[in-house]
């Protein structure tokens, strides 16, 4: 069984800043970078200290996503719901809908790890049938 | 033989002529209905409709054809009121049938905020002269037993809305002809095939129009065209407060006729009836993206679909037969615009988006007395261009944004 | 076996319903049957489904058919609601390069030539139960398979449909026992005995049949073709063939309504059949034309004499080509009569969607309702007994069932709601101030670190669109907060504008990171100081952070209920933790949370609006009395021009505040004046604490002026100054 059981809220840096100054920012140790935008950057999982070339940037805690993991084998099942095509290459970072609901997918050699709005996350949940399996 | 083909309307195409004392341009409905009652009221009829296409071929024969006035602010219920009366003796003046069919409008609300604005609407229905009036669940059930009070298991209960007995419907393509009709036996020239590409101007003034078939001299020219208003007022030298949008319809194959009452839900994004020949006929909001694109899109029968068939279960299974589109003149306020454009010679009875349907008539009787007469009627005063310098805006987005 | 109208009819494997029922011996369709799912003929009603063709659908044991009502519609279904746990109908998003509709000897060609061109093919074909139901820009087409629907996202549509053979218009042409060439063909094929078979035009192969000579001119029987009437047309001798089968090879044109839909789509091609040309048929002279809809060759006559001389308006004033074939079997013949009359053959009319025609509910099928968004603490707000209701994109509390309790809980005690849902946007960057300086048409540069003020949000019309507050963090920072309902918009508002003057400022959005919980009441303080925030409380509009039960807050002093109020600002993940705290912290001060419905009689009774609620569209700050929350002295802000312009103008409508004595006049209520029309109640409340009804409302100037007494219901009602309640504050 490899479907998560729910989405869990998640613990990550929201850092916005200058785009050149985000550029210069290195992956933390067995951690993430996910560009949101040029001028916005999630930092997974938070770390203890960042530091980021732009006096302006606003460094916050970013509690606002809820994320899952699923393995290689429900990337099927969760591009079924998809309008877009998944990338091919990993890891890959893109952000799009998933059956309605806007989300970010992070895409790496084991699967997927699907972020979305908590304050959507139940109706992602309900769509992909998560937790059914377990009742 | 089936019972609704046309075997009234009978037309008699002339040959266009240089000069007219009033050429209007589009022959939609509100082109045609303000000929017909130039020539019906007025007694004008040295006047040409000039249609690049075939009469109706606009947005007229494309609409879902209600007629309301259950408005959200005075004026607005004023003169639609005035539409819906003048639409329920139409077949009796013109003698055509146009299927003109009383069904009542339920607007149904899930939440208390809606249940208030449907309390409102009736409010200002009632003291305007429209008869729409707040209904309970239970009431609803009564008027139409098919809705699901507690459509999707709770999310879109119905906690009430408003009921128009007086909203109707009439077949789309027999208002165009019946006023077409009764505008031609008085001598005015409709003319199809006719595409109006420039207007002539002396100085300051619109002094007639160029058309794919030469130019024609016009004392007065009105644009009519829909969709395409911005181009035609560009040529004038007018800029109107619109923007063009697609808005999308789709019917569903023929059942037996049943289902009476139009039902519409502004939570939940639709609209539904059944037409005279018994296909469920089945609308939403516009398309979001501003456009002139006449293609269909699937999500639209999605999420046209979705509401449809949460509210009214037995939908389902009823088989979608075909989907279509029209490009729609959105005024800013959703309000239409009606009158002088501050040029000389050129008027436009325009913004008509997706509501101007329920407008013929009273649009056409409106624009004929202000030709006529050379003075804006009170009942149009409010609708005039000059509204949105003086920022006197009609805005009743409530009352059109899913159901038109 | 499947159970056609009580009739149990075996059938084989590979059988459709239509083989399987002919093989029966029985023939409940008049009309010639093309049995390729063009013609209207062989219609049945399958499980509570319509206008399902017998020829599409594979006979499967326990089937349940019934013959589509002969001169009439089917009834619509019933209303009952479906039963519960009923299979849904399945639904895929498919990608891939290429899809080749139909797969005919030049579909199975063009899918074999992508395929060899490295691209991934997807193959539909009717027959194999995979139908195209459109094409539609992307491009897109949708399908239906045995599985449900598809939508498959391809950069190449080969359309490959082959063609549809003319049917037959002349009289008798609604008799059972006609066929076209091809059906014959594969009814023959399947086994189905076609007893004497006549055959008129091109004769079938493979199958044991008499071939007619000379032009068809009509069909002869009772209710089943008995005879074949032919013409040569060089002698104008009838000749007649007793058949009990009759065959007609007319020939063909293109399938081409996808191949149509799909023109001017980029990527998109036809190839073979589909894209050759029509065998013009002679005009139609007798008989039935459009079996859809019943229109007969006199019909076209009739109206063409009438001056409905167009495909277009022939096609809309006799309804041919509207019926469930969409023009299959009537088209052609109805453009050859276009034709006669003098024109061109026209081309059809304009291929819509759907050709393949599913129900409502497969076309529902992988859509979904506009999410409700839910704080963080939704699962509390249920525990609590809360009524939800959608509010500007999300669920919120409108009651905890005891409205009573809720008020005086915030008059008398304290009270805690749920705020999370308000717009949260932070601002940095150099031009911070010069920014805000724009976007709000109030001053802001002189706002210290840890103040906020009340500011409208203006659009270039100078309307009011929002409201809400400007807080200053630092030297070049601030927090925005907006409503609920406009924070959606308010982002890209925000960088739109930014953008547009080239502004260096970060933006970033907080209303799902941050929770938001108002403490209010005459006790707010008490309950906060037991959490640890004693001293340190803020002063009104003042903001402050610190830690309340142990949870870090932005603290910040308003008042929109009337009552001192403390808005705890705190990240989302910890909104239960506070939340919990306040609760049983505050239980020996009665503390008890309130909702939706009896924020908006507090908030009334301070006389604040609410945005989208009291205030129209075209509400210009003047018209809502708001005219001090604009500083005409600054350069520029967004609105400035049109602010300054309208301002010259009379002004025609205010917001008021009116009350009544006795019940709330409802929403939406009238005002009159002197017997006119006035304006209207926007927002309405029995006020508990002042004994009487408050309101605010539109009031329209009359002859310039504000004047006169207003009456509202047939009651008084009396003008008073804003706020109703607690005017010193
Ligand atoms: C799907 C849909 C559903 C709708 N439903 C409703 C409804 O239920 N109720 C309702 O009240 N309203 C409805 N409407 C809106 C309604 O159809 C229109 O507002 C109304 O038909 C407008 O009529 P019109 O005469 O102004 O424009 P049209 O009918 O569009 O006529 C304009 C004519 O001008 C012609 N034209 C354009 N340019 C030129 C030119 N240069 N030279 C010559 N001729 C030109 C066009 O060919 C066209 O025939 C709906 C609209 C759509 C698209």
């Amino acid at each position: 069984m490899s479907a998560p059981e729910r989405f869990e809220r998640l613990e990550a840096t929201r850092i916005v800043a200058a785009p050149g100054a985000l550029d210069e920012i290195d992956s933390p140790d067995g951690g993430r970078l996910l560009r949101l935008a040029p001028d916005d950057l999630l930092v997974l999982p938070p770390p203890e200290r960042v530091e980021v070339a732009d006096p302006y940037a606003i460094i916050e805690p970013e509690a606002g996503f809820s994320a899952a993991w699923f393995d290689r084998s429900e990337l099927a099942r969760l591009q079924a719901v998809s309008g877009w095509e998944f990338p091919v290459r990993c890891p890959e970072f893109a952000q799009g809908h998933l059956a309605g609901v806007p989300v970010k997918m992070l895409f790496d050699e084991g699967g997927v790890l699907v972020l979305v709005p908590a304050v959507l996350a139940h109706h992602l949940e309900e769509r992909l049938g998560l937790g059914e399996r377990a009742e | 033989m089936n019972e609704f083909i046309e075997a009234q309307v009978s037309f008699g195409w002339e040959d266009l002529r240089s000069s007219y004392d009033v050429v209007i341009v589009g022959g939609g409905g509100h082109g045609l209905s303000t000929a017909y009652h130039l020539a019906t009221r007025h007694g004008i009829t040295n006047v040409a409709v000039l249609e690049r296409g075939y009469i109706g071929s606009g947005n007229s024969g494309r609409n879902t054809t209600i007629i309301r006035a259950n408005y959200g602010i005075p004026e607005a219920v004023r003169f639609y009121q005035r539409s819906v009366d003048l639409y329920s003796r139409l077949e009796e003046e013109t003698g055509r049938w146009i299927m003109h069919d009383r069904k009542g409008l339920l607007w149904l609300v899930h939440g208390t905020p809606g249940t208030r604005h449907e309390r409102a609407r009736s409010i200002v229905n009632q003291a305007f002269g429209a008869d729409t009036v707040y209904v309970t669940p239970e009431e609803v059930r009564q008027i139409c037993p098919d809705v699901d009070l507690n459509a999707g298991g709770g999310e879109f209960r119905v906690t009430g809305g408003s009921y128009s007995p007086h909203a109707a419907t009439a077949r789309h393509d027999r208002v165009v002809w019946a006023l077409a009709e009764g505008a031609m036996k008085r001598g005015v020239h409709v003319h199809q095939r006719a595409a109006v590409t420039g207007l002539l101007k002396s100085g300051d003034r619109v002094t007639g129009v160029l058309t794919d078939r030469g130019p024609v001299a016009a004392g007065v020219v009105v644009s009519a065209v829909g969709g395409h208003v911005s181009t035609l007022a560009a040529m004038a030298g007018v800029r109107l407060p619109i923007r063009t949008h697609p808005l999308q319809a789709f019917v569903t194959n023929h059942y037996a006729r049943s289902f009476r009452p139009i039902v519409a839900s502004a939570g939940m994004g639709f609209y539904v009836s059944q037409t005279p020949r018994g296909e469920m006929l089945l609308g939403s909001a516009i398309d979001r993206q501003p456009s002139y694109s006449y293609r269909s899109s699937y999500e639209f029968l999605s999420y046209c679909s979705l509401p449809a068939v949460t509210l009214l279960p037995f939908l389902r299974n009823l088989t979608i037969l075909r989907q279509w589109a029209g490009v729609c003149d959105m005024s800013v306020d959703m309000s239409p615009i009606m009158g002088y454009t501050g040029v000389d010679g050129f008027l436009v009875t325009t913004g008509w988006g997706t509501w101007g349907f329920k407008g013929i008539p009273a649009g056409g009787e409106q624009m004929a007395e202000l030709i006529a007469t050379d003075r804006t009627p009170e009942l149009i005063a409010p609708f005039s261009l000059n509204r949105f310098k003086e920022d006197r805006l009609l805005f009743d987005p409530g009352s059109t944004g899913t159901t038109h | 076996m499947i159970d056609f109208e009580g009739t149990q009819v075996p059938f084989e494997e590979g059988d459709t319903v239509l083989t399987a029922v002919l093989r029966a011996g029985l023939w409940p369709w008049g009309g010639c049957l093309c049995s390729e799912g063009d013609c209207p003929y062989c219609l049945v009603t399958l499980e509570g489904v319509s206008y399902v063709r017998a020829c599409r659908t594979p006979a499967v044991e326990g089937l349940k058919v019934a013959p589509h009502p002969s001169g009439g519609y089917p009834a619509l279904p019933s209303s009952t609601p479906p039963p519960t746990g009923e299979s849904a109908v399945g639904f895929e998003m498919v990608h891939c390069d290429t899809v080749v509709i139909g797969q005919g000897r030049s579909g199975r060609k063009a899918a074999a030539e992508a395929r060899e061109r490295g691209r991934r093919v997807v193959t539909l074909e009717a027959r194999a139960g995979r139908e195209a139901v459109g094409v539609y820009p992307g491009p897109e087409v949708v399908a239906r398979t045995r599985d449900g629907m598809a939508r498959i996202f391809s950069a190449e549509v080969v359309v490959a449909t082959g063609s549809v053979e003319l049917q037959p218009v002349c009289p008798g042409n609604q008799l059972t026992g006609i066929l076209t060439r091809r059906a014959a063909e594969r009814l023959a094929a399947s086994g189905v005995d076609l007893g004497r078979a006549v055959s008129v035009g091109r004769p079938p192969e493979g199958v044991d049949c008499q071939p007619a000579r000379g032009r068809l001119v009509r069909f002869e029987g009772e209710g089943t073709v008995e005879r074949v009437v032919t013409v040569d047309d060089g002698t104008g001798a009838e000749r007649t063939y007793s058949c009990d089968t009759a065959v007609v090879g007319l020939g063909s044109g293109p399938r081409d309504t996808l191949a149509r839909m799909a023109h001017g789509l980029p990527g998109a091609s036809s190839v073979g059949s589909a894209a050759g040309c029509l065998d013009r048929p002679p005009v139609p002279e007798e008989g039935v034309v459009c079996p859809c809809s019943e229109v007969t060759a006199d019909d076209l006559r009739s109206v063409w004499n009438r001056g409905f001389r167009e495909l277009e308006l022939i096609k809309r004033s006799t309804l041919a080509g509207t019926g469930a074939c969409q023009g299959a079997v009537c088209m052609p013949h109805v453009r050859s009569f276009v034709a006669a009359g003098g024109q061109e053959l026209p081309p059809s009319f304009t291929a819509r969607p759907v050709v393949t025609q599913i129900t409502m509910g497969e076309a529902a099928a992988g859509w979904y309702h506009h999410p409700d968004r839910r704080t963080a603490l939704h699962d509390e707000h249920l525990a609590l007994g809360a009524r939800m209701e959608r509010s500007g994109g999300w669920l919120r509390p409108w009651t905890y069932e005891d409205a009573d309790r809720e008020y005086w809980a915030v008059r008398t005690g304290v009270s805690i709601c749920d705020v999370s849902t308000l717009g949260k946007f932070l601002v940095s960057g150099p031009d911070a101030d010069a920014f805000l300086e724009r976007i709000y048409p109030t001053t802001i540069t002189p706002l210290r670190p840890g103040r906020a003020k009340y500011v409208l949000a203006l659009d270039e019309r100078g309307y009011v669109f929002d409201d809400g507050l400007v807080c200053r963090e630092g030297a070049n920072r601030f927090l925005l907060t907006a409503t609920s309902a406009g924070a959606g918009h308010f982002e890209m508002w925000l960088r739109d504008w930014a953008e547009a003057w080239g502004m260096d400022v970060r933006i970033l959005d907080r209303t799902g990171s941050w929770g938001a919980i108002n403490v209010t009441g005459p006790l707010s303080g008490e309950l906060l100081s037991r959490l640890g925030a004693a001293d340190r409380l803020p002063p009104f509009m003042g903001h402050t952070d610190m830690e309340v039960a142990g949870v870090a807050c932005r603290v910040m002093r308003l008042s929109f209920t009337g009552e001192i109020s403390y808005e705890l600002h705190h990240q989302a993940s910890r909104s239960r933790d506070l939340w919990r705290a306040l609760m049983d912290s505050g239980a020996d001060l009665y503390v008890w949370p309130h909702g939706l419905e009896v924020l908006e009689e507090l908030r009334l009774e301070k006389g604040h609006i609410l945005v989208g609620v009291d205030s129209l569209p075209d509400s210009t700050p003047r018209r809502l009395g708001h005219g001090w929350a604009v500083r005409m002295d600054k350069a520029d802000f967004l609105g400035r021009l049109a602010v300054a312009r309208t301002s010259r103008m009379e002004l025609d409508k205010v917001l008021v505040g009116l009350e009544v004595d006795g019940d709330p006049p409802l929403q939406g209520a009238i005002l009159r004046v002197k017997g006119d029309y006035a304006g209207f109640v926007t927002s309405s409340t029995w006020s508990r604490v002042l004994g009487r009804s408050v309101m605010l409302a539109w009031l329209q100037a009359r002859d310039g002026g504000f004047g006169g007494d207003i009456m509202i219901d047939g009651r008084p009602a009396r003008r008073v100054a804003l706020p109703f309640y607690d005017p010193e504050g």
